[in-house]
């Protein structure tokens, strides 16, 4: 299916992107692994469907409980991205990808004991190699693996291999230490 | 055990102090009160702090000793048969496999079953291939299998079963309650000085037993007593759930990380074997570097414990002695020293090393030694008794689906749970705990926090390690205690205890619940 | 290295986030059911332990899915508490009543030649009472009608030789219900194909799909059935036929829990089976179909995404397709339950739960007023036309009736 933009990632800030994009006049299509904007956020418990709603009514196509599984990329990792592939079959070409998928619990980073990783694009992840300083032994301390991120150019484009792709923006969690949590 | 009777009264003579509650002190306790001495048990934290509650919870066969130590071997077998029958409750009874790889070659099987079947162990050759079959999650190199009858105890429940036991037989047990030192008459050890948060408090006894594991070593010089003791650190891993549902150890000489236990809804894989300085006996955090060993061993057993969730990895330290001195001859056996023979201090018996699955057999050894001191002829009746819980097998598929899990813990104990109303909620959802047993386990066993919580009803345990039920546990032992403003420090102390145990393995799903929980609790103005 | 949690049907990697509970429909309707995340990855721990924490309230499942879908891990909450369901579950109280639930083929077979004798029969007061006292089939179910000539008769006899004219074919899966039920959908699919230059091959040997036995507990039987299908499937792929399908539940059991539940091969066809709305809306994307459309046609329709549409993941391309129509008036309802699951809703004791977990969609129906509600689940249909009176449709028969 075409799209204007596809947006990966049905958390906060995907959420808001689509929507965005959308009144902005775009065609968007949204991927969320599981609910969108769901009963985690405080405001929205036992409303598990309250951003649906909105999302639908704007426009969007929301493919829910979906993640993007393959990549159909450009001659390089920096020509544009010419389509994604997603878990359920779906072929989705977009002019614009925007990576929303936030940090560890919904995926957007992986980690195993080598280091992390972005599954989706492959993109490139700030974090130290040492594994003991992923973390603060102070569970209340600020701990360190909540800032590790994609590393994006100032356009806010994905880097990969340390060039960015030509198509593919970055927002929300997933960007890491420069990132402002601060909700 | 909070109930007033297990108070000890500080006037009162005691027969025999028994210093350190974990399952030797348990089990020690018990055949006293048995054989009917007037009996205490102390202990610093709560029971089955130290290394009773920091290891594989494998009821060994003594298959795994046959070839380096047949009297060890021989203990065992005779000890695993007997908390098959008074403990049941405790064990599961999963038998074990001892698999070779290639690389091990089967002339070590050979010998091995040969080593079992002298030491009276029922080892039986298997057809690989049929094991291959039948447990699918075996590293499908296997060249050889052999089966013993190792089994999975639960150590928790075997010491609070066993101290349970000691109470309603006259034993009182003090908790939280730490030696400090010990009272003289002349050269005699007449009793021992404890500090607890009531202050410091004399005990008087006629004999003094330390079964305090490696910290006997401490304590006995405040005896002016030496025993030459080398900790000795395992670490190991809990796995999500259960990847198999036999014990597997690996057919070659003993070594790191070669057996994965099922243990309740878990799998556990340990140990490594490395000496570490005294001081760091009480708080052992595990490195990296053997969370990759264990992971590097583990999946020779088990392949798939590569893309298995870790739970969290936690140590303990054995009490190993080298008696003589010199550090050569380390032995891993029971080692009972009579202090007034050896080194002229009456009053005063250490009872160490051994392993979980022979303190039974240590409890009766030091109890003799006691009753002759003592002078008293009562026969040790501890291998024929029930222990609580165990006294007759229990129906599990009665009443709530959520009193299974609290009857499969407690056996026949769960009657005294109250599953009716608000009891049948379930607080923890990992591990199945309802309000009813938590309930049950701050009454019956004097509960101070959401750790020793833990301890007698896996609260927390398992795949979220609390993230989910700490609060509403905190909420109910703050409530049950009478003291609502401490359910915040009960959730920080757990959290905090539960984070030691996550760093080490904090990747993949771990990583994922780590984010989580501090989504949820990583600002100390988190909601209670 | 330790890659993505690969543990079967992926329960480890449950948060306990209660997402699933929250989207659970059987959940806020019965007590009794403890809900999607303790009944599947929960409770799998235990019961890998020992298969005695079995909890018999699995039972209530409705086998909707809707938990997988909401789930952010990717947990496939639904299949563990359906394999646990055909691992661990005791007896049926009514063996037979199940089976014949279950068996929607063999009890087609049986009904066709008798069809009118059937639909007079079915819906009498005095049968209805005997379906519900002795065999537990609730006495409020109309049910579906039997049709006396099946589509496979139908084609055979008017179609089969027509379909050779053209160059290029597709396979179609017409399912139980399209062949003994309602042969209308059938022949709107032929028609629709071939105006979109298509010819409509059957597969060699078709069987009932299964999803109506694993979810009664027929595993052998749906296991052998499930085995034809696949190889009759593999046949058309490599003759380099797609296999389409009109029924979402039918498609989702073939492309997912064959391999899934039923641990059997699907690579052979999985990639070539899609439901006609998909393949179509691709085709005429990809400029190789396009579909010419009455100027005349004018229709109110609500869509309702079926439960498993949803686990499908294909609502949207079934949505633009419909939108492609001139003249129709589409309104996108909220994804809710209509509570039937199957055959669930036809025993007398979860009757009154699934009109409960139904509710909510009937009103957003009745509210949105339209001439008929299309969705590709014909369960959906019966429930929804039982509960609302209004019509039901599978997209296809819209588009039948809409091109030229």
């Amino acid at each position: 299916m075409r799209y204007d933009a596809v947006v990966i990632g049905g958390g906060r800030s995907g959420c808001a992107e689509a929507l965005r994009r959308a009144s902005d006049g775009q065609k968007v299509c949204l991927v969320a692994a599981g609910l969108t904007l769901h009963s985690l956020e405080p405001e929205l418990k036992g409303k598990p469907y309250s951003e649906l709603h909105n999302l639908t009514k704007a426009g969007i196509a929301v493919l829910r409980g979906d993640i993007v599984e393959e990549v159909l990329w450009g001659a390089t990792a920096s020509d544009p991205v010419r389509a994604v592939k997603t878990a359920n079959g779906i072929t989705l070409e977009a002019a614009e990808y925007v990576l929303a998928t936030g940090r560890f619990f919904s995926r957007g980073l992986v980690a195993d004991m080598e280091g992390v990783r972005e599954p989706v694009f492959g993109a490139d992840v700030d974090f130290p190699e040492d594994r003991s300083k992923w973390f603060d032994p102070d569970f209340f301390a600020p701990q360190p693996f909540e800032s590790f991120g994609v590393k994006t150019d100032k356009a806010g484009r994905i880097l990969k291999g340390g060039k960015p792709v030509e198509n593919v923006f970055a927002v929300g969690k997933i960007l890491g230490g420069k990132h402002d949590a601060g909700r | 055990m909070a109930g007033e009777s297990s108070k000890p009264t500080k006037n009162r003579e005691y027969d025999v102090i028994i210093v350190g509650g974990g399952i030797t002190g348990a089990c020690t306790a018990r055949d006293c009160a048995l054989r009917g001495l007037r009996t205490l048990l102390i202990e610093r934290e709560d029971l089955c702090d130290g290394a009773s509650g920091r290891n594989h919870g494998l009821l060994h066969s003594g298959a795994r000793y046959a070839v380096s130590d047949p009297e060890g071997a021989r203990e065992c077998i005779k000890e695993n048969l007997i908390l098959k029958k008074i403990a049941s409750n405790c064990v599961e009874r999963t038998g074990g496999l001892f698999i070779s790889l290639p690389e091990d070659g089967l002339e070590w099987q050979a010998n091995f079953v040969q080593k079992c079947h002298e030491a009276g162990i029922p080892a039986k050759i298997l057809d690989p291939e049929k094991v291959k079959r039948e447990i699918p999650v075996v590293n499908q190199a296997i060249i050889g299998a052999v089966s013993v009858p190792d089994a999975s105890v639960d150590p928790f429940r075997l010491t609070d079963a066993n101290a349970l036991d000691a109470i309603r037989h006259g034993a009182d047990v003090l908790k939280f309650a730490e030696v400090e030192d010990f009272v003289k008459d002349g050269g005699r050890v007449v009793g021992v000085k404890v500090r607890s948060k009531d202050g410091l408090a004399e005990y008087r006894g006629s004999q003094t037993v330390l079964s305090a594991g490696i910290w006997a070593a401490g304590l006995a010089e405040k005896a002016g007593v030496h025993i030459s003791m080398l900790p000795s650190r395992g670490a190991l891993l809990v796995f999500g759930h259960r990847v198999a549902d036999v014990v597997i150890n690996r057919c070659r000489k003993p070594a790191n990380a070669d057996i994965i236990v099922p243990d309740d809804a878990v799998s556990v894989l340990g140990t490594t074997s490395d000496k570490v300085p005294f001081d760091q006996c009480d708080d052992m955090r595990v490195t990296p570097a053997e969370v990759e060993l264990l992971l590097k061993e583990g999946v020779q057993l088990v392949p798939c414990l590569a893309q298995t969730r870790i739970l969290r990895a936690y140590a303990g330290v054995r009490p190993l002695v080298s008696e003589g001195g010199d550090g050569r001859s380390v032995s891993r056996g029971i080692v009972l020293l009579d202090h007034e023979q050896r080194d002229g201090v009456p009053g005063l018996i250490t009872i160490t090393g051994g392993k979980l699955t022979t303190a039974r057999l240590m409890a009766e050894m030091t109890t003799d030694l006691l009753c002759s001191k003592l002078g008293i002829k009562a026969r040790c009746r501890t291998a024929d008794v029930a222990l609580p819980g165990s006294e007759k097998p229990v129906r599990k598929a009665t009443g709530e689906y959520y009193s299974l899990a609290a009857k499969g813990r407690h056996g026949s104990e769960g009657r005294k749970m109250d599953f009716t109303g608000t009891g049948a909620e379930l607080v923890c959802e990992c591990e199945q705990v309802t309000r009813a047993e938590i309930v049950y386990c701050i009454k019956e066993f004097g509960v101070r926090n959401l750790q020793d919580l833990r301890r007698h009803c896996r609260i927390g345990m398992g795949t979220c390690q609390g993230n989910h039920c700490v609060r509403r546990a905190a909420e109910i032992l703050a409530e049950e205690l009478g003291c609502p403003e401490l359910a915040r420090q009960f959730v920080d102390d757990y959290l905090q205890e539960r984070w030691k145990g996550m760093t080490p393995v904090l990747w993949g799903d771990t990583l994922r619940e780590a984010e989580f929980m501090r989504n949820r609790y990583g600002r100390k103005d988190y909601e209670i | 290295m330790q890659d993505a949690n690969i543990s079967k049907l992926n329960f480890e990697a449950c948060q306990k986030c209660s997402l699933c509970n929250e989207v659970c429909p059987m959940m806020a309707a019965n007590p009794l059911y403890p809900g999607p995340k303790k009944a599947g990855p929960d409770q799998e721990r235990y019961r890998l332990k020992d298969p005695e924490f079995y909890d018999y309230a699995l039972k209530y499942c409705l086998g909707c899915k809707r938990c997988e879908v909401a789930c952010p891990s990717g947990v496939q909450v639904a299949d563990l508490i359906q394999k646990a369901r055909l691992e661990y579950a005791p007896a049926s109280k009514h063996p037979l009543r199940d089976a014949m639930l279950a068996n929607t083929d063999f009890v087609g077979t049986l009904a066709s030649p008798f069809a009118p004798i059937v639909n007079e029969v079915l819906p009498l007061k005095p049968v209805k009472a005997v379906l519900d006292g002795a065999f537990g089939i609730d006495a409020h179910r109309t049910f579906p009608k039997y049709s006396a000539e099946k589509f496979t008769t139908w084609f055979a006899r008017h179609a089969k030789k027509a379909q050779e004219g053209f160059d290029s074919h597709v396979s179609y899966f017409h399912g139980c219900y399209a062949n003994y039920n309602y042969p209308q959908l059938a022949k709107d699919f032929v028609k629709v194909m071939n105006a979109a230059g298509y010819g409509v091959h059957l597969l060699e040997k078709e069987r009932c799909c299964g999803v109506a036995l694993v979810a009664n507990g027929f595993e052998k039987q749906a296991r052998r059935q499930a085995k034809v299908n696949i190889a009759s499937m593999g046949k058309a792929v490599s003759k380099g036929e797609p296999v389409l399908t009109t029924s979402s539940s039918c498609t989702l059991m073939m492309g997912r829990e064959y391999g899934e539940v039923l641990g059997l091969p699907t690579e052979g066809y999985r990639d070539s089976l899609s439901l006609a709305c998909k393949w179509l809306y691709e085709k005429i994307e990809s400029g190789e179909v396009k579909l010419k459309f009455r100027k005349d046609f004018r229709m109110k329709l609500s869509y309702h995404t079926a439960c498993h549409m949803q686990r499908l993941g294909w609502q949207n391309y079934t949505i633009e397709l419909l939108r492609m129509i001139p003249g129709v008036q589409l309104t996108v309802l909220d994804q809710n339950c209509c509570g039937i699951s199957g055959t669930f809703g036809f025993k007398k004791e979860y009757y009154p739960y699934s009109q409960k977990v139904g509710s909510v969609l009937f009103e957003d129906i009745r509210t949105s007023n339209p001439q008929a509600v299309v969705t590709e689940c014909e369960t959906c249909k019966w429930q929804i036309e039982m509960s609302t009176g209004i019509p039901v449709l599978n997209p296809i028969s819209v588009l039948a009736a809409a091109v030229e």
